[in-house]
């Protein structure tokens, strides 16, 4: 009897340690910081985009959760949690973008190493019926949706729970996680009829108490960190080009959800 | 508003003959990037803006981003008016304006909206100057900088009386108002603009267009993803298309429709609107007692609150934006790049911009 009081109490001690959000390995960090990634970083962007922003976005992270509920919780767990409280947006914002830019440092690699490796039979029998027939056209649409975007965000290919595999641009820092915060609408200038319906549909979703089963394949940065230093103001065209020469398509294979 | 706002403009606007539309002999706006003459001397000379950014990132911010949200906005107007629909002749603000609420000519306005917003910022900065012997502030910021208390000891600005006396009518004192300038600033995660404008007491419905309003109070407001400050044509959107959308519901069910499957899915389309209804009411009804972590409808805060039917008169516009402070101050600078920013201000300029001001004879509260 008293032994296990004991133990529930140690188990409490173990559960209340405070954690500490630090930036992940890269398993080419060491490398990538003395030579950049060939094909599309030099070493000081690489360290703007990865190892100084994660570390950035990471240290805020904890000190924005340290002593609240969202404490022992990772990055993902926080998006879900905190993208329905209004009053937590400064803590989503900073999870959010902390597990986009994981996501999307994981898939890079050189290009000759990139090159080598191609998207699943699987993943393109499903881009077809999006109209992209090739992995050319994929890019082209990618490079074509991301340059046209104003403004920060995320460029994802998302799978739908019908299997649909289709492209999703998010503003700012938008999760494909959750629709009420995907943000793929940016209501700044004029609000066309879809746009209206869409968010109406939105707010019907979300008082009916919908749930999302949306994940992310492919990850790819608009942020300004992600390219400024290497390619300039404008060169997010030409970042996307490189950015996506470089997808290590071994990754995005292994995230389809296969049963 | 933007007339006010375009007398500090050096904009060229140069209207030439369409080359492709000659016989027509219509007339097109085309754009060129705004003479600043600051600049231009710094990009001449090759050095930096003293005390705030290097010779590199003001050609990057400046002179290439511009160039190119210029290049943008003439090939969609051309674009545009070779469909032959539309007509964008004029200033910046009107052509802002005019497409703010029309969602197919999103590019335009964007890429005017932030031209507009690009030059409206930099206009209003003069190089520091810095004390001999005094190291250069455009530094990069490191790790540690984020345990930093941010200083707001020792501001001294070169604003004239009758500016320190309405800041301090409005926010308490310029120590108080510079603070919320950084903070509002900081609190921009992506691209925005921080406004500092001159607030109409009397909303637009009172103002007959001539009428220029009265200014008792000065504000800060932030912009996101080009927002521009006279946002009154884009705000009332949603509401309106609320509107428009069940008016076109009822008109249809005035009508008698002849085959029973439309009559059918009209039924259910009733059905379902019923509802949203009961659910709206129940919503509006429990409002005040409602959860107070939560938020309204987009609807709500643009009619509650922001920025529906005001009047409002910028002065002075903050680019919080990443590439603003990435490119010399590193991840960690936002905070130094506001504060260096603090110094730049010519604050001459924006006492030029604002409307005259009006005392209260009664407070408020």
């Amino acid at each position: 009897m008293f032994s296990r009081v004991i133990a529930k109490r140690a188990a409490g001690v173990r559960l209340s340690t405070r954690s500490l959000h630090r930036v992940p390995k890269l398993e080419q960090h060491h490398q990538w910081s003395q030579e950049g990634i060939s094909g599309v970083y030099s070493p000081e962007q690489f360290k703007m985009a990865w190892t100084d922003y994660q570390h950035y976005l990471l240290t805020n992270l904890t000190l924005l959760t340290n002593g609240t509920a969202y404490e022992n919780k990772h990055p993902y767990q926080i998006i879900l949690q905190s993208a329905k409280n209004t009053t937590d947006q400064h803590i989503f914002h900073y999870a959010s973008q902390a597990h986009n830019n994981h996501l999307f440092f994981q898939q890079l690699t050189s290009k000759d190493q990139a090159q080598e490796t191609r998207p699943s039979k699987f993943l393109m029998q499903r881009l077809v019926q999006q109209d992209i027939a090739d992995v050319a056209t994929l890019r082209s649409k990618i490079v074509e949706l991301g340059s046209s975007t104003f403004g920060q965000g995320w460029l994802f290919l998302v799978e739908y729970p019908d299997k649909q595999i289709k492209l999703m641009r998010t503003n700012n820092d938008g999760t494909p996680y959750y629709y009420g915060k995907s943000q793929v609408l940016d209501l700044n200038g004029g609000v066309d009829e879809t746009s209206y319906k869409f968010v109406e549909n939105l707010k019907q979703r979300a008082a009916n108490g919908e749930r999302e089963y949306t994940l992310p394949l492919l990850s790819i940065n608009l942020w300004d960190h992600a390219y400024i230093r290497d390619y300039g103001v404008n060169g997010r065209e030409k970042y996307l080009e490189n950015v996506f020469d470089c997808i290590d398509w071994n990754v995005i294979n292994k995230r389809l959800f296969l049963v | 508003m933007f007339r006010i706002a375009s007398r500090a403009n050096t904009k060229r606007v140069v209207p030439r003959l369409s080359t492709k539309l000659l016989n027509s002999s219509r007339l097109l706006s085309t754009f060129e990037l705004p003479e600043n003459k600051i600049l231009e001397t710094i990009k001449e000379a090759n050095t930096p803006f003293e005390g705030l950014f290097s010779n590199k990132a003001i050609n990057e911010l400046y002179f290439e981003r511009g160039q190119h949200l210029v290049d943008e906005l003439n090939r969609n107007l051309e674009a545009s008016q070779v469909t032959g629909d539309l007509h964008f002749r004029g200033d910046l603000s009107h052509i802002i304006s005019k497409t703010m609420n029309n969602a197919n000519l999103y590019q335009i306005n964007k890429n005017a909206s932030h031209l507009h917003s690009l030059e409206f910022f930099f206009d209003a900065l003069k190089p520091a100057t810095l004390a001999e012997g005094k190291e250069s502030p455009i530094q990069e910021s490191n790790r540690e900088s984020i345990f930093e208390t941010p200083s707001d000891q020792d501001i001294e600005t070169n604003m004239d009386p009758e500016l320190v006396s309405w800041i301090e009518h409005s926010f308490g004192s310029v120590q108080e108002f510079r603070n919320l300038l950084i903070n509002s600033a900081m609190g921009i995660k992506g691209d925005g603009v921080v406004w500092l404008v001159a607030e109409s007491s009397m909303s637009k419905t009172y103002l007959s267009d001539e009428d220029k309003g009265l200014y008792h109070n000065l504000a800060l407001v932030n912009t996101y993803n080009g927002g521009v400050i006279d946002g009154d044509d884009r705000s009332g959107q949603m509401g309106r298309f609320k509107k428009y959308l069940s008016d076109k519901e009822a008109e249809n069910k005035g009508e008698e429709k002849p085959q029973e499957q439309l009559e059918m899915e009209q039924e259910e389309e009733q059905s379902e609107e019923q509802e949203e209804v009961t659910e709206e009411q129940q919503k509006e009804e429990s409002k005040d007692s409602s959860d107070p972590l939560s938020l309204g409808s987009v609807e709500d805060a643009e009619y509650g609150h922001a920025f529906h039917d005001k009047k409002f008169v910028p002065a002075l516009a903050i680019d919080a934006s990443p590439r603003n402070y990435l490119l010399d101050y590193g991840v960690y600078g936002k905070q130094k790049y506001l504060e260096n920013l603090w110094e730049c201000i010519d604050w001459s300029i924006v006492s030029r911009r604002l409307p005259p001001r009006t005392k209260q004879a009664i407070s408020n509260f």
